[in-house]
């Protein structure tokens, strides 16, 4: 009992800066119906300019949490004016992708600056331990339960009882009729920015207090939960949000205590997953998710799918040209790169199946690519199958593992596949970290063998022509596939789903299907990945790989099937060729991925779209839904 | 007595406090075109939507051929052989017009995904056949000329073809068109009083059709049921339907003609 209490007392102090986090995103949902995936950012930033301001400057906490959050607040102004605003007549998903590059390109800059390693907020921050009873607290906890019941409160009497937070609550129900009623609504948008980073800011500095400690990915693991919480509480409620983070909090704290802490983070990913799968409309939620149907991607014509012609040049002069290629280059080094390129088009080809053709973003794509690396791992270490055989089989169980993936999803639609796939790209890489007896853990699996052929093992032309031969292999069943009546119902389904279901197509069934496709190709991808290192661990599979697979359709162009090979093998090399900048990585896929979703929404080789406000402008026929309004 | 086509009875759908249907029944026999008419709001499309399990109803029955239907998820709707377009548009804008149409076959595919995969015999017959089905369809709906562009960049009466054309692509028995004339010309809506008789006449289709054009509802209906406020207030042939008091009042009630 007295530990439950002590589990109590600090699940509230975590959970509380969690409770933060989620209602800042809760409140840019509410207004603006999209995700801020660079709300992750407000934390780190705030985090190390309050380190910084105490270190530099000798300033005191309270100096330093001003500031913290003033530079969140500042993070906001930025993402919003260059990452949301000029999105306004996009599909939503578009400024989800922005965000997302904000956020790695913030994360990704600190660890440029600071360095990787985690390191105290201040040497000489004091910290007491009170004993109240039988449960114990520190003073930051104190500090920071006053802190976000203070925050909280603000907040609440500002959306309640003044004319700003009835403002806000028009905008949420209706921003057309918000416009009529002569409400500033961009004006408002950005200020309900700056206050969800503020808030994001106010619990980085807290959470950088609590434990004493910073470091680059805080942002990201933050944003996690504040997903999670937000999620729990029914998105748009922001006293949902609330109850979410402290719900979140205080089951982390029961399992680092009752199960291991080790799992801890994972509880996060669960949530998110579970809340989606068994009531998507959260604890709190009122509405129904109809919202998320202005996510319809159909503003975007998709190129049109290249003809499954053998006699034609095009479709030969590329793979001739990769088939040469090893004569040319003998230099390891180089045939290295090629290679990553070539796995890289394969996974970015699985991607835009799911992505560019059905129209799901998903996140997670990196728990397959990582489910076929250890699949394959697994079988020919611990299971001693051949190679080959260990290959086989991982393409064929991660398939099933798609559709085990997919299942969960099925019912969701918009922003809500991409959460939810994001939190089972998180947990299958919990699984990774924490299964030990399996997956051996943080430390990897080594002395994965490689291939064999005909008694000779593979050197690094074997391997290449290996992953060739893969990819060439998957784009020919991608493309006949899409050349068929399954791959017309999949773009049907990304136009329009009641339509689809209108023609007797059950819809669950075809997601399943573009799933497992999609899943076996980048298990493909996973399992040649394995053989090839000979060592794999968790940390290629991090939700974030899965980010940057995404970033490879975007830059491609979603729906183009070269595009996304094209979009895979560049990003791959662009951190390899550019040696100096292998540093930025992850801040140059953010820069692209920003570049890309405003100056050419279409991707490198996507097709060109026209924005829905702008054909009405013109006098063409406009949408659906434009048509309905105007109605 | 025969056994009705559709048969609905006592139907009711309520959206939180509001009332969108209500105690709404009818029936539709084998080979009739019947009209439901009533102003904006009377409750005509959810009671399409209900039929083909959008949403289920909050009570009453559906029977299509004699088997409840009521609840059941659309596309099991339209397997039993109910096909329907939307008030709202809703072909695949980013499609052919070709690809609309089979799109609306895909479920008369026998190919699997193998056979497609491996480009063997059987997927490419099959493929000649869906073909040769959608040829006929897009003959019969006049967009031989338009059959390779985008839906997207047709004018809104060819797009309106598209989807009855998917929705025919199905072979429903019940096809049910909500306000098909909508935004078509005269010529338009004239093509589409002829497809309707010829889709009775020539493929033994039943039609049950939501409109607003009083006079092409005249013309094509064997029965018109008239709805208001959620209910049914009138019920009867064309000359019936006309004299009715009740009707006239509901129309000129909601300010309509
Ligand atoms: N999904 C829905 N949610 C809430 N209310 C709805 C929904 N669909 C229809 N309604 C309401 O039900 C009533 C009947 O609408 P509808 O069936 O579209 O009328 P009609 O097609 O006859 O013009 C209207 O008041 C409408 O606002
Ligand atoms: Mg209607």
């Amino acid at each position: 009992m007295d530990l439950f209490l002590q589990v109590l007392v600090n699940g509230f102090a975590v959970g509380g800066t969690y409770a933060l986090g989620a209602v800042g995103i809760s409140l840019v949902f509410g207004v603006l119906n999209i995700i801020n995936f660079g709300q992750g950012a407000t934390y780190t930033v705030a985090a190390y300019v309050g380190m910084l301001l105490m270190m530099l400057t000798g300033a005191n906490v309270l100096v330093a949490f001003v500031g913290g959050v003033a530079a969140a607040f500042i993070v906001g102004y930025i993402t919003e004016r260059i990452a949301v605003r000029p999105l306004r007549n996009q599909p939503l998903q578009m400024s989800l992708i922005t965000t997302m590059g904000f956020g790695l390109i913030a994360e990704n800059l600190v660890q440029f600056i600071f360095g990787p390693q985690t390191q105290p907020l201040s040497a000489d921050l004091s910290s007491s331990v009170y004993s109240i009873g039988p449960v114990t607290i520190t003073n930051w906890e104190i500090v920071t339960l006053a802190v976000v019941v203070l925050a909280t409160g603000t907040l609440h009497f500002v959306l309640s009882r003044t004319s700003f937070g009835s403002a806000v609550r028009a905008v949420a129900e209706d921003r057309r009729a918000a416009v009529l009623l002569g409400i500033d609504v961009n004006r408002l948008i950005i200020v309900t920015f700056c206050i969800a980073a503020a808030m994001g800011g106010v619990a980085g500095v807290l959470g950088a207090a609590l434990y004493n400690a910073i470091y680059p990915t805080m942002g990201s693991l933050s944003l996690t939960k504040a997903f999670a919480a937000s999620v729990l509480g029914g998105m748009e409620q922001v006293g949902g949000a609330i109850v979410g983070g402290l719900i979140l909090g205080v089951a982390e704290s029961a399992t680092a205590v009752y199960i291991s802490s080790a799992w801890r983070d994972a509880i996060a990913f669960a949530l998110l997953v579970g809340v989606l799968v068994a009531m998507p409309t959260g604890l709190l939620g009122r509405r129904d998710l109809d919202k998320v149907e202005r996510t319809n991607l159909s503003v975007f014509p998709l190129p049109p799918v290249p003809r499954l012609d053998l006699r034609r040049m095009s479709i030969w002069l590329p793979v001739l040209i990769a088939l040469l290629l090893p004569l040319v280059i003998n230099d390891n080094y180089y045939m290295r790169i090629l290679t990553i390129m070539l796995m890289s088009g394969m996974i970015a080809l699985s991607l835009n199946l799911v992505a560019g053709f059905a129209g799901l973003f998903s996140l997670g794509h990196a728990a397959f690519y990582g489910f076929g690396a250890y699949a394959s791992a697994i079988l020919s270490t611990q299971l001693g199958l051949p190679v080959w055989l260990s290959i086989t089989g991982s393409i064929l169980l991660t398939g099933a593992f798609g559709v085990v993936f997919a299942w969960p999803i099925m019912r969701l639609r918009g922003h809500y596949v991409t959460m939810a796939t994001f939190g089972l790209s998180g947990l299958s890489w919990m699984i990774m970290l924490n299964w030990i007896d399996l997956t051996r853990g943080p430390m990897g699996i080594r002395a994965i063998p490689a291939p064999e052929f005909f008694g000779e093992t593979f050197g690094a032309t074997g391997f290449y022509y290996l992953i060739l031969a893969f990819l060439l292999i998957s784009t020919g069943i991608v493309l006949a596939l899409l050349n068929s009546p399954f791959g017309r119902a999949i773009r049907a389904m990304r136009d329009d789903e009641l339509g689809v279901a209108s023609v007797g197509q059950d819809t669950r069934v075809l997601k399943m299907q573009v799933f497992a496709l999609s899943a076996a190709i980048a298990g493909g991808a996973g399992a040649f990945w394995a053989h090839y290192v000979s060592y794999i661990s968790p940390d290629s599979f991090t939700p974030i790989v899965s980010i940057s697979f995404l970033a490879m359709v975007v830059f491609g162009g979603l729906g183009s099937v070269p595009g996304a090979i094209f979009g895979g093998a560049a990003l791959a090399a662009l951190p390899e060729i550019l040696r100096f900048a292998s540093e930025y990585r992850l801040a140059i896929y953010g820069l692209i991925l920003i570049l890309v979703v405003l100056y050419r929404p279409q991707g490198l080789l996507g097709m060109r779209h026209i924005a829905p406000d702008a054909r009405i402008r013109k006098g063409q026929p406009a949408s659906n839904k434009a048509r309905e309004e105007a109605a | 007595m025969t056994r009705q086509l559709l048969e609905v009875s006592q139907l009711h759908r309520a959206f939180g406090g509001l009332v969108a249907v209500s105690e709404l029944s009818f029936h539709v026999t084998d080979g009739e075109v019947v009209s439901i008419i009533g102003p904006n709001g009377a409750g005509k499309t959810t009671a399409f939507n209900l039929i083909t399990g959008v949403y289920p109803p909050t009570g009453g029955s559906i029977h299509f051929r004699g088997s409840q239907v009521s609840g059941m998820a659309l596309h099991k709707v339209t397997d039993l052989g109910i096909g329907r377009t939307f008030q709202n548009l809703r072909i695949f804008p980013n499609l052919t017009v070709r690809d609309n149409v089979l799109v609306g076959m895909t479920r008369k595919n026998k190919a699997s995904m193998l056979t497609a995969c491996l480009r063997l015999p059987a997927f490419g017959r099959e493929e000649a056949r869906l073909n040769a089905e959608a040829d006929r369809l897009i003959d019969l709906l006049e967009l031989r000329q338009v059959e390779s562009q985008l839906a997207r960049n047709l004018p809104y009466g060819n797009q309106r073809r598209v989807e009855i054309a998917r929705a025919l692509a199905s072979d429903p028995a019940l096809l049910l068109l909500d306000e098909p004339a909508a935004g078509m010309n005269p010529a338009e809506i004239e093509e589409l009083n002829n497809l309707i008789r010829r889709l009775r006449d020539e493929f033994g289709k039943t039609i049950l059709i939501v409109e607003h054009h009083m006079s092409l509802v005249m013309e094509i209906s064997d029965r018109i049921i008239v709805m208001d406020q959620g209910r049914k207030i009138a019920e009867g042939t064309p000359s019936e339907v006309r004299e009715s008091p009740l009707v006239v009042r509901a129309y000129l009630g909601a300010g309509m003609v």
